[in-house]
């Protein structure tokens, strides 16, 4: 797993969408629904067999848990798969790694609990009262690594963190470069 | 892992595409068919329904009662008669509508394209006899399965194809999805344009 890799899928995503703004500008409104018609049935098929190597993989390993952990160590498979939700580690582990990963940042820390995720906000619990908590930005960071499908991080009851989805990743990306 | 918006875009709408698919029935018999399908024209109700090819051939041609099939996309025939003094006397303005003879009515019906959808229109007897009057082929038109659209353009010209009726709900569907402000806006009317040129090529060629 590597930042350059990160930057890499993000940049081919961002190309992706200047070449979709292009084409739908060159073939206006009404062919432009049959070509978003044939990206769709592309992006099903890969999807399709990404979910088929997925399943022959894991059915020919010898350790499971292990391939799944080296498949979520890769950045680039990884994001794949969690967009066709393929990806073989559930969300509430991803958030069980990110807080272990906040501990690890953070050592003085309380420790936070999972207490569930509501349309797409985590919201997370300091185990014990008045404790030393960890910024929500850090640990919000930690969890857009573990799952960039959520919309927000919740502390306790301090408001939520990354309302949007998309800004956070260049943050993230950048805050790990510098 | 990062979150790759642009794809995401297209997987959702392939989870979308795919969820219709497999929920995709004949909406006559019920049975199971594919995305490629005809459509039945319910009389009564005014509604096309999906149907799947035994229900297509069953109500297929004049048959009595409720439903019958909608014909086959290719026929597609231009109506050289509609101009200016037509489109006025069926209080058309700018744009595009298109005009059916109702069975169950017993007289013709306008619609026209809106912000909330296809709009039916009740307009006066006599506009519906100088049609007639003026267009063999409005005259000759089966009813209800198939429709007379109509296009004004700015610029005044008029243009008149008879068109099987479940196109031009889809044409009015495809055009609500870009209709901008009271009169459509630039999008809307690139749409038309772009439909009414494939139209003529349907036709062979420009008149």
């Amino acid at each position: 797993m590597t930042d350059a890799d990160d930057v890499r899928l993000l940049e081919q995503d961002r190309l992706l969408a200047r070449l979709l703004a292009d084409a739908e500008a060159a073939c206006g409104p009404a062919a432009w629904p049959r070509v978003e018609a044939v990206v769709t049935g592309l992006v099903e098929l890969y999807g399709t067999g990404l979910e088929r190597i997925l399943v022959l993989a894991r059915a020919a390993a010898l350790d499971r848990a292990a391939l799944d952990e080296d498949i979520a160590a890769d950045d680039v498979v990884a994001s794949l798969l969690l967009l066709h939700d393929l990806h073989p580690l559930a969300l509430e582990q991803r958030i069980e790694r990110a807080l272990e990963r906040v501990r690890d940042e953070v050592p003085h820390a309380s420790a936070l609990s999972l207490v569930g995720v509501t349309d797409g906000v985590v919201k997370l619990r300091a185990a014990q009262a008045n404790a030393q908590l960890p910024t929500t930005h850090v640990v919000a960071r930690a969890i857009e690594r573990e799952a960039p499908e959520l919309a927000g991080v919740q502390i306790d009851g301090a408001p939520p963190a990354r309302a949007d989805g998309l800004l956070p990743v260049e943050r993230l990306v950048r805050g790990a470069r510098a | 892992m990062i979150a790759l918006p642009t794809l995401e875009r297209f997987v959702r709408r392939a989870e979308h595409a795919r969820a219709q698919r497999a929920g995709t029935n004949c909406e006559l018999c019920g049975a199971k068919m594919s995305e490629q399908h005809r459509h039945v024209v319910d009389k009564t109700a005014r509604r096309l329904l999906c149907a799947c090819t035994a229900c297509v051939i069953a109500f297929d041609g004049d048959v009595p009662g409720r439903f019958r099939t909608v014909p086959d996309r290719r026929r597609v025939k231009r109506d050289a008669s509609i101009d200016a003094t037509v489109l006025d006397a069926l209080a058309v303005p700018v744009g595009l509508a298109f005009f059916f003879r109702s069975s169950t009515l017993a007289r013709w019906v306008a619609v026209f394209p809106s912000v909330a959808g296809p709009t039916e229109a009740e307009l006066p007897d006599e506009a519906w006899a100088a049609l007639e009057a003026r267009s063999a082929l409005a005259r000759e038109l089966p009813s209800d399965i198939e429709a007379l659209l109509v296009r004004r353009t700015r610029d005044g010209k008029c243009a008149g194809y008879i068109v099987p009726v479940d196109e031009c709900y889809e044409l009015i569907a495809l055009l609500r999805r870009h209709w901008r402000g009271i009169d459509g806006g630039d999008d809307a009317r690139r749409v038309i344009a772009e439909v009414f040129v494939h139209l003529d090529e349907r036709c062979g060629g420009v008149a």
